[in-house]
Parts: C-alpha cells; sequence; structure tokens
C-alpha cells in the first residue's frame, strides 16, 4: 500500500523553536517523496539495491554449500522473526557494501527539503532545518534512514 | 591571555543566520538596578538596591548584507511578533532568547556597502 508519511519519536529528544519558545522536541513526521528531493532519493535507492544484490550474492554463495532441507529451515525462521527494524536495515546495508554516508548525506538533504508551508519532515509541527538535524542523536539518525526506506523506497515490503 | 568572543552562531527560529561580522550586540535583560542612599541620622548612611523591572527586556541586534533571503528572513520575523526564538551558540555559550519581535521597522538598502539592521527585543534570557 502507498504510504503518504510516517511518524517516528526520537529517542533522544532535540531543543527546537516552536511560536517563540524553546521546546523539547520528540516527535517526527516525514512525508513521501516528491521529484522535489529525487536526487537524494535516487542515492539512498541505489545503495539499498546495490546492498541488497551483494546481499543476495553472498547468501547464494553460503547457500550453495548447505542441503535444501537447512535452507528452509533459516527461511522459515526468517519469515518467523517477522518485520525488519529501521536499524536493522542500515545495519545490514553497512554490512554489505551501501556507502552509508552518501545515504546519512542524502536524507539531510531530503529531511531539510521543502519550506514552512510545505515541509519535507515536521518535527513537533516544525519544519526540519539543517541545524536541527545537526542535533538528532546518530541512533535516531540510523532508525529514520530505515524507516524512510521501509516505507518509502522496499518494494518487498508492498505484498 | 584571553581570547575576545566574536563569532558564535546565531539560529533563528530554528535557522542559522548570516550576519555583518562585528555588528552582534545583546542584552540579557536582567535589569537596571539603582542605588540610592538612606539616612540612619549622625552620619549613618544605607544603600537600597531596586532592580527596576521594566527595563528587565533582552535585546539582540545584528545587521544582515541585503540579499534576496536576506530580506525574507527578515520581513517573516517582523511578521512573527514576540514569535521568534534566537538561539546564540558558541564556544562556553548557549544563549536563548524567548517571545523576540522585530522592534525596529528594517531598511533594505540598495547598495552593495548597505547593511539591513534588526533590532529584536522580548523575554529576559532563559539560559
Amino acid at each position: 500500500m502507498y504510504k503518504t508519511s510516517f511518524n517516528y519519536e526520537l529517542k533522544i529528544p532535540v531543543m527546537i523553536a516552536s511560536a517563540g519558545q524553546e521546546v523539547k522536541a520528540i516527535s517526527i513526521e516525514v512525508f513521501a517523496p516528491t521529484n522535489q528531493v529525487m536526487n537524494e532519493v535516487g542515492i539512498i535507492d541505489f545503495e539499498f539495491n546495490k546492498a541488497g544484490k551483494n546481499a543476495i550474492k553472498e547468501s547464494s554463495d553460503v547457500l550453495k554449500d548447505i542441503s535444501p532441507e537447512v535452507v528452509e529451515k533459516i527461511q522459515k525462521r526468517e519469515k518467523k522473526e517477522g518485520e525488519i527494524s529501521g536499524r536493522q536495515i542500515v545495519k545490514e546495508m553497512t554490512m554489505y557494501g551501501a556507502d552509508i554516508n552518501r545515504c546519512f548525506f542524502a536524507l539531510k538533504n531530503i529531511l531539510t527539503a521543502g519550506n514552512k508551508e510545505q515541509p519535507v519532515c515536521k518535527i513537533d509541527n516544525e519544519k526540519m532545518t539543517a541545524p536541527i538535524f545537526d542535533s538528532l542523536g546518530f541512533d535516531d539518525t540510523k532508525s529514520i534512514l530505515g524507516e524512510y526506506i521501509i516505507n518509502f523506497l522496499d518494494i518487498s515490503q508492498d505484498t | 591571555m584571553s581570547v575576545g568572543f566574536t563569532d558564535g552562531q546565531i539560529r533563528i527560529n530554528n535557522v542559522a543566520v548570516p550576519v555583518v561580522p562585528g555588528t552582534v550586540n545583546r542584552k540579557k535583560g536582567r535589569g537596571e538596578t539603582s542605588v540610592e542612599a538612606q539616612s540612619l541620622g549622625a552620619g549613618i548612611v544605607d544603600t537600597v538596591h531596586t532592580v527596576d523591572t521594566k527595563t528587565m527586556v533582552s535585546f539582540f541586534h545584528f545587521s544582515m548584507k541585503p540579499t534576496v533571503e536576506n530580506m525574507a528572513l527578515v520581513d517573516a520575523w517582523k511578521l512573527a511578533v514576540g514569535l521568534n526564538t534566537i538561539k546564540y551558540i558558541g564556544e562556553e555559550i548557549n544563549e536563548v532568547y524567548e517571545q523576540m519581535s522585530v522592534t525596529n521597522d528594517p531598511e533594505y538598502p540598495d547598495s552593495n556597502d548597505g547593511v539591513i539592521v534588526v533590532e529584536f527585543e522580548g523575554n529576559p534570557l532563559i539560559k
């Protein structure tokens, strides 16, 4: 199903300016990508697919030497484990050779794009800006990148 | 030896703002204190210290180059009466000025060496 936005709750709240006051913000809303950020979305998509391709290649090399029964067991266990988290996606992308720094820079450009009236990302109803993004915790940034991929780019989640 | 502080970062409403170096001037809004003597007679005096709460207003002044982007920023701040937040950050400095208004009517000079003078006033400093 096509998603128009997703919400994420920060593990480490950040201080932002809102309506003339400094407040602690914890909630982030990210909107689906438009062509305004197509270059940056393309970078993340490319790196995600590159890692996916490497993972398939590596696992097929490993599975070659394993009996079909064991392969079936592994697949069943993976299904049982259920949905993959955002952090897990980023971890696996890093393991399988994605340029994750490039993805973080692209994510920063995506989330800070747009204007006050039409932001790509809102943090407690304020537009995400570069200084706010810089103050986010790294763990949260990894999770947001992963959630962005799961919600907007990873077509395997559609089924 | 001490090094003077001249290069803090200014963030207004979560946006980093470019200013003309050396033009930032700020007052924390602690208020003016008047000190007057009261006499106990025989040449003995005591002093009375009073903070004038009417003067407990912070100010934050700076100048910007008259670019199109800067003019748009100043316009938005001017319209947000009492709704601007200024964060001033540097080594050992992290000041937050809340509920600030642009009190002057900024002029936008059409010259390459002109500057836009912006004067904010608002709540006393909270940090």
